[in-house]
């Protein structure tokens, strides 16, 4: 995707896990490159309005590690401002410790906040960060998820013009075109980087199992709402 | 059509010369005859014959205007009159006197520097005299009196010669006591009407003759013979001694101003900008070879030429193909096309316009009614034209046909474009669009144009009153709003504000077209503290946003989309999606996202509209209702009919007064109550009493009725059919 990529092939890397869309597409594009995807790592955030990680269905990554054959680091944080990324440092310390790590993989698009912060941790870990999406054409990005295997669905919606018909709906090429359609002056990210979505995934290319959803109900309170996955299981 | 053409010549030579021109309007009450009095002045120009005059309403050009009687669209026309050897040039705009209609009156005030304020003798001042009156003195355009209809006073309520004179006087007192009570520094600097003094003449438009105290010393006729004449009901000969049209013209050259006397006067009120910069100077000294500055006062559409635009040109010259640019948009270059000025329906191209006169151009395609016209790119704009009434009453329309959709659409832009007073909200989903106007006769004259004229068939609902939503609490205690992703969080507190204030606001005297140390200082003197004064962010109908918060990072970026967030709470309150007037708004603390993204409008915007109207909400947000003040003038015997008519519409009545055998009851009602006001009134008082309305303000609904009504408006608008709560938009 990028010139770096060439200089992965081979390389062991964690990939920081979210349950949603751009972090195991990530890391397929890494796997994809010739490189080993080592484990996964989720921070569990006690705070539900957190800046740094994203948070609905977030125990379920569970089921994503299983499904695909990877092991996970979990870490729980308060997730209070800054301080959660002591909690952050710590778990890529560990994972780098356990599994011989060369880098980390991240999901980032377009957050500097996010992708700076990470950086950092990685750079006094001496480990590589990679965030194979970054600044890439979001609707290209989107628009690829369906035809390259994934299924995914919209988790959460946090944005004007967003209401509850979205929530559980799959993220395909329909999903893509409504979103356009009532972005207009929101200017809503297609990938919904500013926040505005947010996305679970029940399979991808490397998946060996699928996730099949057995309940969910939908919540939706001023201008927010959560899909949220009450239980779950792998076919 | 040769004396036209010669008129045309005559006209061109004179446009050139500011100290012969006279910009005028007329302007009355209805039904007191100002078209008719246009079409005289015309007839005398030899625009149209001598014989015409009084009954073709030449001015009326639209075939609903002719249909109905009465004037709806201001129109110009520009004639020659000699006087004391001299040629003038008389730019006149004839305007309607319907209170729906006043919105026109506001724009010809606007281009004009005086004005022929006309009243019935038998009728006297009424209250829409009172509002055009009223309209002209806050534009500085100087008033003389023409007293209509004395023809009237000897044959059908015989007064003698001496009660004529003291009716006459009367009438004049009135008007001066307007005048003195609307603007009393120009009342004592010579505006005051004096008929010794020549600027008040009588007349009969109808029969084409009139007199005033210069005439008669002018012509050597006397009142007595005057009134003479009229007794033995000899009108031609009166209007051969003394024809209208002379003694009228006579005084609008004598006593109205030139554009070079008026414009110094006129310029510091209706334009804010520095009178030092080369358009400042241009416009007070109406120096053609200034910068040009222009402010369209109405927009029109021919159908070979496209859209027109007439306004008054305070500076500089007009020539086609040159380069315009139009205030308040993106600067792009709109080119002349064609320069022109209107005389009565017709457009006529000249070469080349000075400043002082009245233009018709074409190209100026970004221009809307009430733009600023330049050929400097940036300058301040003028004083925006705002009409003292507000639109009251909505009707929703729809194509009739399916192909007619995107037409439909089309032509609602138009008619939005010629006239501002009313507001158009097109909403191309449902195709189901809604047009707000002053009045039931308003709006059935618009939509009867745009099957007529524009020649789409639509369907039409019933009318539907516009309310609005003020809070009646202070809330002190900041109210939050959270974005949706929860990363930004808005604190605001609402305060009613006060009357004078929004008083200030309307009359312009606080606006965001000021330099902010101007609105500073007004602010000061409006009793705001001086950190609040200086924190002025935005003015939203009579609302204003403080933002007291002090070095926090971001928030400039962030301030447009607080602002538009801050617009959509404020086009719907929480009760009934109403407009909100009157409210305060200071911003008190916020925090942002530091990423841009995490910050954008779909996040702002829900976060920042969500506190207001949930605020709102805890600071007892009301519903108000707008009301019309009834003047129903009856035979005593009827008196009955017509008090009850008010007092059965939750109205109430504060004033009779009774004259002769007839009587006048004054009163108001809510205008929701007063569809079909017109026929009950007249079987009510069997079709014997006269009456007439105007705006009277928004007052809030009686809690008897609140719920009811604001149930309604939830119900029609789709809304939950639930008095609102604070938690439905806070989390």
């Amino acid at each position: 995707m990028n010139s770096q990529m060439n200089d992965v092939k081979q390389m062991r890397f964690g990939a920081l896990l979210s349950g949603g869309k751009d972090s195991l597409y990530a890391a397929w594009k890494v796997m994809q490159m010739g490189s080993d995807i080592a484990c996964f790592i989720t921070i569990r955030s006690k705070n539900a309005e957190s800046y740094m990680f994203h948070t609905p269905n977030i125990s379920l990554t569970r089921l994503q590690a299983e499904a695909s054959a990877i092991p996970l680091i979990e870490q729980e944080t308060e997730g209070i401002e800054e301080k959660e990324l002591l909690d952050l440092a710590t778990s890529i310390h560990c994972a780098s410790e356990k599994f011989h790590l060369d880098g980390i993989v991240t999901g980032a698009i377009q957050s500097v906040y996010q992708a700076t912060r990470i950086e950092r941790i990685c750079h006094q870990e001496g480990l590589w960060c990679i965030s194979p999406l970054w600044q890439c054409d979001q609707e290209t990005y989107v628009r690829s998820l369906a035809n390259e295997g994934f299924e995914v669905i919209v988790a959460g919606v946090f944005a004007d013009s967003l209401d509850a018909s979205w929530l559980g709906t799959h993220i395909d090429r329909t999903f893509v075109d409504r979103l356009k359609k009532v972005s207009g002056k929101y200017q809503i990210s297609i990938a919904g980087e500013g926040g505005e979505y947010e996305s679970f995934v029940l399979n991808a290319p490397f998946f060996k199992k699928r996730i099949i959803i057995e309940k969910a109900e939908i919540l939706f309170k001023h201008g927010a709402g959560n899909y949220r996955i009450i239980s779950a299981g792998l076919v | 059509m040769s004396r036209g053409k010669k008129t045309v010549e005559r006209v061109m030579q004179l446009m050139n010369q500011p100290e012969s021109i006279r910009n005028i309007g007329i302007v009355a009450h209805i039904d007191h005859g100002k078209t008719t009095l246009s079409d005289n002045l015309l007839a005398g120009a030899g625009i149209i014959s001598g014989d015409l005059a009084g009954k073709a309403c030449w001015m009326d050009s639209d075939e609903e205007e002719q249909a109905r009687g009465i004037t709806i669209d201001a129109s110009n026309v520009s004639m020659v009159h000699e006087y004391g050897g001299k040629e003038y040039l008389i730019n006149m705009i004839d305007t309607p006197g319907h209170v729906d209609f006043g919105g026109d009156v506001t724009r010809a005030m606007r281009a004009v520097d005086g004005a022929v304020v006309l009243v019935d003798a038998v009728e006297g001042t009424m209250p829409q005299t009172e509002t055009v009156l009223r309209q002209a003195l806050k534009e500085r355009v100087k008033p003389v009196l023409f007293i209509n209809k004395v023809d009237r006073l000897i044959n059908e309520l015989q007064v003698d010669e001496m009660e004529m004179q003291i009716r006459l006087g009367k009438v004049i007192d009135k008007v001066n006591k307007l005048i003195k009570g609307m603007n009393e520094e120009m009342y004592n600097n010579g505006w005051k009407l004096d008929a010794a003094g020549g600027t008040v003449a009588f007349g009969s438009a109808l029969y084409n003759w009139a007199i005033s105290v210069p005439y008669m010393k002018k012509s050597g006729i006397s009142f007595k013979e005057v009134y003479e004449h009229c007794k033995k009901g000899e009108m031609k000969e009166l209007a051969k001694k003394s024809p209208l049209c002379e003694v009228v013209l006579d005084m609008v050259v004598s006593f109205l101003p030139n554009p070079k006397i008026a414009q110094p006067r006129r310029v510091g009120v209706i334009w804010h900008g520095d009178v030092n910069t080369p358009e400042g100077k241009g416009m007070m000294t109406c120096d053609p070879t200034a910068p040009s500055c222009m402010m369209v006062t109405d927009i029109s559409f021919d159908p070979h030429a496209g859209e027109v635009a007439t306004g008054r040109l305070f500076s500089g010259k007009l020539t086609r193909g040159d380069e315009m640019y139009i205030m308040g948009t993106a600067k792009k270059v709109n080119r002349l096309q064609q320069v022109g000025i209107f005389m009565g329906p017709t457009r006529v191209e000249v070469p080349e316009l000075y400043a002082g006169n009245i233009a018709a151009v074409t190209g100026l395609k970004d221009a809307v009614v009430g733009s600023t016209v330049s050929s400097l790119m940036e300058m301040t704009p003028f004083e925006s034209l705002e009409h003292y009434s507000e639109p009251v009453v909505t009707v929703a329309v729809e194509a009739k046909n399916m192909k007619d959709l995107p037409k439909l659409v089309e032509v609602l832009r138009q008619v939005a474009k010629e006239d501002p007073t009313l507001r158009v909200n097109i909403n191309e989903e449902t195709g189901e669009h809604l047009i707000s106007g002053m009045g039931e006769l308003h709006l059935e004259i618009i939509t009867g144009r745009i099957k007529r004229d524009k020649g789409v068939e639509i369907i039409t609902s019933e009318p539907i009153v516009v309310y609005r939503e003020t809070i009646t609490q202070e809330l002190t205690d900041p109210v939050e709003g959270k974005s949706p992703n929860r990363h930004n969080r808005f604190y605001f507190t609402l305060h009613p504000l006060p009357e004078h204030v929004v008083e200030m606001i309307k009359s312009h005297e606080i606006s965001m077209n000021q330099e902010s140390l101007e609105r500073r200082d007004a602010m000061v003197k409006a009793g705001f503290e001086k950190d609040e004064a200086k924190s002025v962010k935005d003015i939203y109908a009579t609302n204003i946003l403080l933002d007291m918060t002090k070095g926090i990072q971001y928030l400039n970026e962030t301030m447009e989309l607080i602002i538009d967030g801050i617009h959509e709470a404020l086009d719907g309150g929480p009760l009934a999606d109403e407009p909100v007037q009157n409210m305060l708004i200071k911003l008190v603390d916020v925090k942002l996202h530091e990423d841009a993204i995490h910050r954008g409008p779909a996040q702002v915007i829900p976060a920042v509209r969500s506190a207001i109207k949930g605020g709102m909400l805890l600071a007892g947000d009301s519903l108000l209702e707008p009301l019309q003040k009834l003047h129903i003038t009856v035979p005593q015997d009827n008196m009955g009919g017509a008090t009850s008519q008010i007092q059965s519409r939750r109205g109430q009545v504060f004033d009779m007064a009774s004259e002769g055998d007839t009587i006048t009851v004054i009163g108001k009602a809510p205008v929701a109550e007063l569809f079909g006001f017109a026929g009950d009134v007249r079987s009510a008082t069997e079709g014997r009493a006269m009456w007439n309305s105007e705006f009277a303000g928004f007052e809030i609904v009686p809690s008897g009725s609140a719920k009811e009504i604001v149930l309604q408006i939830r119900k029609r608008k789709g809304l939950k059919e639930e008095l609102p709560k604070p938690a439905d938009y806070l989390a």
